[in-house]
């Protein structure tokens, strides 16, 4: 615990206090709406609207230097972007008879394509590193206090529309005969997504986004025996893996991002070998008896 | 049982692509109260499409539906759905007693908006589950239970709105014969003492003939049989239009029903 004193005192480590308090506050928005994708099993269009983020971050940086837009940020640039994508994939599973599987390998990587290619025509030299795999000297007392008031809102929406979001991914085609508007309450769960995986592109980055969302929900999932409990779990979870990876990471000098994302593996491999322990004994007692 | 016809279909049509070959075709029958009603065919013959016309998820290309006398979209909170229990993911964290208040969403009224469930609500849910023995079980996980508690649950969903009319898809799937026996006296019950009018998709023609009034053949089009005139000519005819059931059925020789 030192450790984490030091760096809420120490002035030199205020980076480091930034993306501690990050990670804390959008965990919380992470343990519930990674909960959903876990329990709807759709972390592949968590997966397509993370890496869409880039194509908007590679248009941010472009447009605010070429035209001078300083409003413009990277931060702006991947909300849109993943609104857009959340927006896109909504409308495609709604009205076209389009495979969705395409569509999200679609979106996934006509949006790397695109960030990268803006990028490159950027004035100045921008290193893609810091946004793929994140950085987390890179988080401001500004970021900090955005990703605070985002991630509240959307555990207040979590919170207020809990029974109809439970209710939609446990049952769709219930609800429908109920008269219930499913396909709001799917948006609702696609646009919470979208601004949830925005909240630690900073500290984790682009790639490795989709494991802060499902790592932490799915070893919940293990643990625990109702909806509540699991997005309770997680939201723990989700506040000590990034803890615990930033102290790893400053005390052996590891990158953050990576050391959150290790750390959340590690755990998640331990509880699926841990509940499946009997079958693996078992499954090796009877190889050996035949 | 009434006059007025509770559930009217009119040479209803209906397709799920334009220009794509019709799933059902001139589908004419009225369906009547405290009627039970079973809906048999063969897989892709269009049961579960009849339901969901019925329950107004899908509306028909052509022909008119009408239940209670109105749209079918405007009865909602009229019918009570149990889906095929295939269809639930066995690893959900959703307690019974969430299922069950699921069946109350979707009502105008206050709390209609986010949802919330009110004192009165959970007394619902408590009776629904007394209802169908089910009230033990009330806190456990949903996972936890065995295939014909799943089922008796999905029943109290079902009923919490205290519809007049039950749909059932494929409700003896996936369940042992004690089991049926149990549900189909609770259905009985539910269809005497209650007077709900059950409709009710199976492959099932043991199931079928006991309780049911009347057997809708369902293969494209409609063809309607009374139990009470159920013959072994008539029984082979249903069975010619749904080859599953032969394999099914234990209680039948190829010569009609022994019963």
């Amino acid at each position: 615990m030192n450790l984490f004193a030091e760096i809420f005192v120490n002035s030199n480590l205020v980076f480091l206090k930034y993306s501690l308090l990050a990670g804390i506050f959008s965990s919380f928005a992470f343990g519930i709406t990674g909960s959903y994708i876990v329990v709807r099993r759709i972390s592949y269009i968590a997966g397509a609207i993370s890496h869409s983020i880039l194509g908007g971050i590679g248009f941010a940086l472009f447009a605010s230097a070429k035209y001078n837009l300083s409003w413009l940020t990277p931060y702006s640039g991947a909300v849109a972007a993943s609104i857009f994508a959340a927006l896109l994939i909504w409308f495609a599973e709604k009205y076209s008879k389009e495979r969705l599987d395409s569509l999200l390998g679609a979106v996934w990587a006509v949006g790397m394509a695109g960030g990268i290619i803006f990028i490159s025509i950027t004035p100045g030299y921008i290193d893609p590193m810091s946004y793929l795999f994140g950085n987390i000297l890179m988080v401001t007392k500004t970021d900090v206090i955005i990703i605070a008031i985002f991630s509240f809102f959307i555990c207040l929406t979590a919170f207020l529309f809990q029974n109809k979001l439970i209710a939609t991914s446990f049952d769709e085609e219930f609800l429908e005969i109920r008269g219930v508007r499913t396909d709001i309450y799917k948006l609702m769960l696609l646009i919470m997504t979208a601004l949830t995986i925005v909240l630690m592109i900073r500290i984790v980055g682009i790639i490795m986004i989709i494991a802060m969302l499902t790592l932490g929900p799915a070893s919940a999932s293990r643990l625990s025996r109702n909806f509540f409990s699991m997005s309770i779990l997680s939201v723990i979870l989700s506040i000590f893996f990034v803890l615990s990876g930033i102290g790893i990471s400053f005390k052996y000098d590891l990158p953050g991002g990576p050391a959150i994302i290790m750390t959340a593996g590690i755990f998640y491999f331990s509880v699926l070998f841990l509940s499946s322990k009997n079958f693996i004994i078992n499954f090796i007692k009877n190889l050996f008896h035949k | 049982m009434d006059k007025e016809p509770i559930i009217k279909f009119k040479d209803v049509h209906f397709s799920y692509f334009t220009n794509s070959s019709p799933v059902l075709k001139n589908i004419d029958f009225e369906i009547f109260k405290n009627e039970i009603v079973c809906i048999v065919g063969p897989n892709g013959g269009g049961k579960t499409t009849l339901i969901k016309l019925i329950a107004g998820i899908l509306k028909p290309d052509k022909g008119k539906i009408e239940i209670f006398g109105s749209n079918p979209k405007e009865n909602g909170s009229k019918l009570g759905y149990m889906p095929q229990s295939v269809h639930y993911d066995n690893s959900f964290p959703i307690s019974v007693k969430d299922v069950v208040l699921m069946g109350l969403l979707g009502k105008k009224g206050p709390g209609s908006f986010f949802g919330w469930y009110s004192k009165d609500d959970k007394q619902k849910c408590e009776d629904a589950l007394k209802r169908v023995k089910m009230d033990k079980f009330i806190k456990k996980p949903f996972y936890a239970l065995s295939g014909g508690q799943k089922q008796r649950v999905l029943i109290a969903r079902a009923l919490i709105s205290d519809p007049d009319i039950l749909i059932l898809d494929e409700p003896t799937s996936n369940v042992d014969s004690e089991t049926e026996d149990n549900f189909i006296s609770l259905l009985k019950e539910l269809n005497e003492k209650n007077n709900k009018t059950i409709i009710m998709v199976s492959h099932d023609m043991g199931f079928v003939s006991e309780i049911v009034s009347t057997v809708f053949c369902v293969n494209k089009t409609l063809v309607i049989h009374p139990t009470n005139i159920l013959s072994g000519e008539i029984i082979q005819e249903i069975y010619n239009c749904s080859m599953q059931m032969v394999r099914h059925d234990h209680r039948c020789s190829g010569k009609g029903h022994i019963k």
